[in-house]
């Protein structure tokens, strides 16, 4: 999922043709960019990676986390 | 209408941005030529390049004595089962320890040992000795330090300029024409020389390791000029990290393998031990993805990686730098926890069929390297070949384009030819139909399905017939109602054509071989199948054709 931080986006619109996911959109004033398509979003990091203003953030949401980390706990014994 | 379109005349036209791009750059740049870079992003985030890790592999021996040239050539040869071009790969292996030279020697830095005498190096996926040296920085800060030399050598730089047709007259390439993805405006370029080196369609597939940016664009551009594409049956396949479910697309499989991390299913069995008992995660990295594959689909998934087993003095900086911020956020602590892996698209291995001096076959004027060459990995690809390759054969490419256009006359455009292409574009536009974005998922989709992990001929067959459709039928239907939609209508025709090249060529590979996995044929036939698919333009299809793998005298055969 992407965050872009109103206050710092200034509407370059670079992440708008570098996503190749298509998760960019131009506002209707077109002063500032949102994420239209989260749902696309491949958790690339191209965006944060060439946003000038330090402006989209790249949220992952773990959703098994703690299953994870439950089998991890139990799996080091055959070593 | 062609009078109004602005055009660039330069020696060299260099289209990608990538490392290969970057290499192309700086090489023709050193010869006194006028070079001109287009990059569909840009520069020096584009393609799969960002996301690689940024480690070659080079045969400097410091790590490992018992080392060479000889045996870096070898293990690619093997591992890619006898199908590369031997001679370019004998280029790459001889030349990339000079380009990571040369590169040190411009400050950008590779990891050294202790000392500060010789390159630290890593044993990866497929490698028999320690070969691979980590940059400092990794793939990002590489490429940001390649991007502000290409800057600094009065290299005109054209970002975010999407070149939908190369341009040919007389069976030499002339140049080609661009379509700028911000402002919508065109530009057409003369050349003497042009190098293709903007990747492959990895956005083809569903999972990708990299970012969406490729589209196949150099291969349709390509193949439209009737240049030869191979091997693109073999898509390379690797793992990457979905903590928790969700997938991130990034490399990292090799930096966490070849420190000692340990990989085991869901019912805590290491996996390995059953598909490469002596390697185990030491193993190529198409053993490695077809064993996890088979786990997850036979009801053992989904696989974990456990890092906890990497020793303390190999945990550096590398994972740090690239890996742990992004698996940080997914909650996970890559020192520790343990988290999920899943098959995604890597690489292309195949691509523009080309010489050792990355002169694509029968197109006078034509070079390409990086990701859009094939010949340099085979059916299966070393961990850290890639990067070689791009070292090398980038440079190669620059360079021969360097000396073909020393002597070249400029190249000659039709304005008929111009006119013809922007009314291919412009027929796009419209305002209702079907939303290429949807499209683009529906892609996706048909190309997991058929050409994904394994396949099989009812699922390929399949596939050729669907992307046919979507291309005769959907694509002059989509809407492009802005720019962002225009650039999206092309890219889902160029991925159509992609796809059927691929479904083609795997559909006529009756075997199993590196990364090419049937169900219906799942042994590696060297009697029958020890040869190149290549795909020729029949019309509107797509025509796969057997061709014979360029065997040099005293080549390495099975």
């Amino acid at each position: 999922m992407i965050r872009v931080d109103p206050h710092k986006c200034d509407g370059c619109g670079i992440c708008v043709y570098d996503c190749g996911a298509d998760v960019f959109r131009f506002t209707n004033k077109k002063d500032k960019v949102f994420p239209f398509g989260n749902k696309y979003c491949v958790n690339c990091f191209l965006c944060e990676l060439v946003c000038p203003e330090d402006a989209i953030e790249v949220v992952l949401r773990p959703k098994k986390k703690k299953a994870a980390a439950a089998a991890g706990a139990t799996g080091s014994g055959d070593a | 209408m062609s009078d109004s379109i602005p055009t660039t005349d330069c020696d060299v036209l260099i289209i990608g941005g990538g490392l290969a791009a970057c290499m192309a750059a700086l090489e023709a740049s050193k010869r006194n030529m006028e070079v001109v870079l287009v990059d569909k992003g840009r520069l020096g985030r584009s393609g799969s390049s960002p996301t690689s890790g940024g480690v070659p592999q080079a045969a400097f021996a410091h790590a490992d004595p018992r080392d060479s040239k000889d045996m870096h050539f070898r293990d690619t040869i093997v591992g890619g089962d006898f199908i590369p071009n031997q001679k370019i790969v004998r280029a790459i292996v001889d030349e990339v320890t000079d380009r990571v030279i040369e590169l040190e020697e411009m400050g950008l830095h590779f990891k050294k040992t202790p000392d500060g005498k010789q390159f630290y190096q890593e044993k990866r996926l497929g490698s028999s000795y320690a070969r691979s040296c980590p940059p400092v920085g990794g793939s990002v800060g590489m490429l940001g330090y390649l991007r502000k030399e290409v800057f600094n050598r009065e290299v005109q730089v054209r970002q975010w300029t999407m070149v939908t047709k190369l341009l040919r007259r007389n069976g030499r390439v002339t140049g080609a024409f661009g379509l700028n993805v911000q402002k919508g405006t065109y530009e057409a370029f003369r050349a003497r020389a042009v190098v293709l080196a903007a990747g492959s369609a990895i956005a083809i597939q569903k999972y990708t390791s990299a970012n969406f940016l490729t589209t196949g664009d150099a291969y349709v551009a390509a193949f439209d000029i009737g240049a030869p594409l191979a091997n693109l049956e073999f898509l390379e396949f690797t793992l990457i990290p979905a903590p928790g479910g969700e997938a991130i697309s990034m490399a990292g499989l090799s930096p966490f393998t070849s420190k000692g991390g340990r990989f085991f299913n869901a019912l805590n069995e290491r996996f390995l031990e059953r598909y490469d008992p002596e390697r185990l995660e030491g193993t190529t990295r198409a053993i490695l993805v077809g064993a996890t594959y088979k786990e997850m689909l036979e009801g053992r998934g989904p696989v974990y990686l456990d890092p906890s087993y990497i020793p303390d003095e190999k945990w550096d900086d590398e994972i740090q730098f690239e890996y742990t911020p992004k698996l940080g956020k997914a909650g996970v602590n890559p020192r520790s926890d343990r988290f999920e892996w899943v098959p995604a698209l890597h690489t292309f291995l195949g691509g523009l069929d080309i010489n050792e001096r990355c002169e694509v076959a029968g197109v006078e004027g034509l070079y390409a390297s990086g990701e859009s060459a094939t010949g340099t990995h085979g059916s299966n690809r070393l961990s850290g070949n890639a990067i070689a390759s791009a070292f090398a054969l980038g440079a190669r490419s620059g360079k021969y384009a360097a000396i073909y256009g020393a002597d070249a006359e400029m190249g000659e455009v039709d304005p008929g030819e111009l006119s013809a292409e922007v009314a291919r574009i412009e027929s796009f536009k419209r305002d209702d139909g079907l939303d290429p974005t949807e499209l683009h998922e529906e892609i996706k989709d048909i190309a997991w399905e058929s050409t994904g992990v394994v396949r099989n001929e009812r699922g390929l067959t399949a596939g050729v017939e669907r992307f046919r459709e979507i291309r005769n039928e959907k694509v002059p239907r989509l809407k492009a109602d802005d720019l962002r939609g225009l650039i999206k209508s092309l890219e889902c025709a160029n991925l159509s054509w992609v796809g059927e090249m691929v479904a083609a060529c795997a559909l006529e590979r009756k075997e199993s071989r590196g990364q090419h996995t049937r169900d219906d044929y799942p042994e590696r036939d060297d009697k029958n199948c020890l040869n190149w698919i290549a795909v020729e333009k029949d019309g509107d299809r797509v025509k796969a054709v057997v061709k014979p793998i360029p065997f040099g005298e005293g080549d390495l055969k099975p």
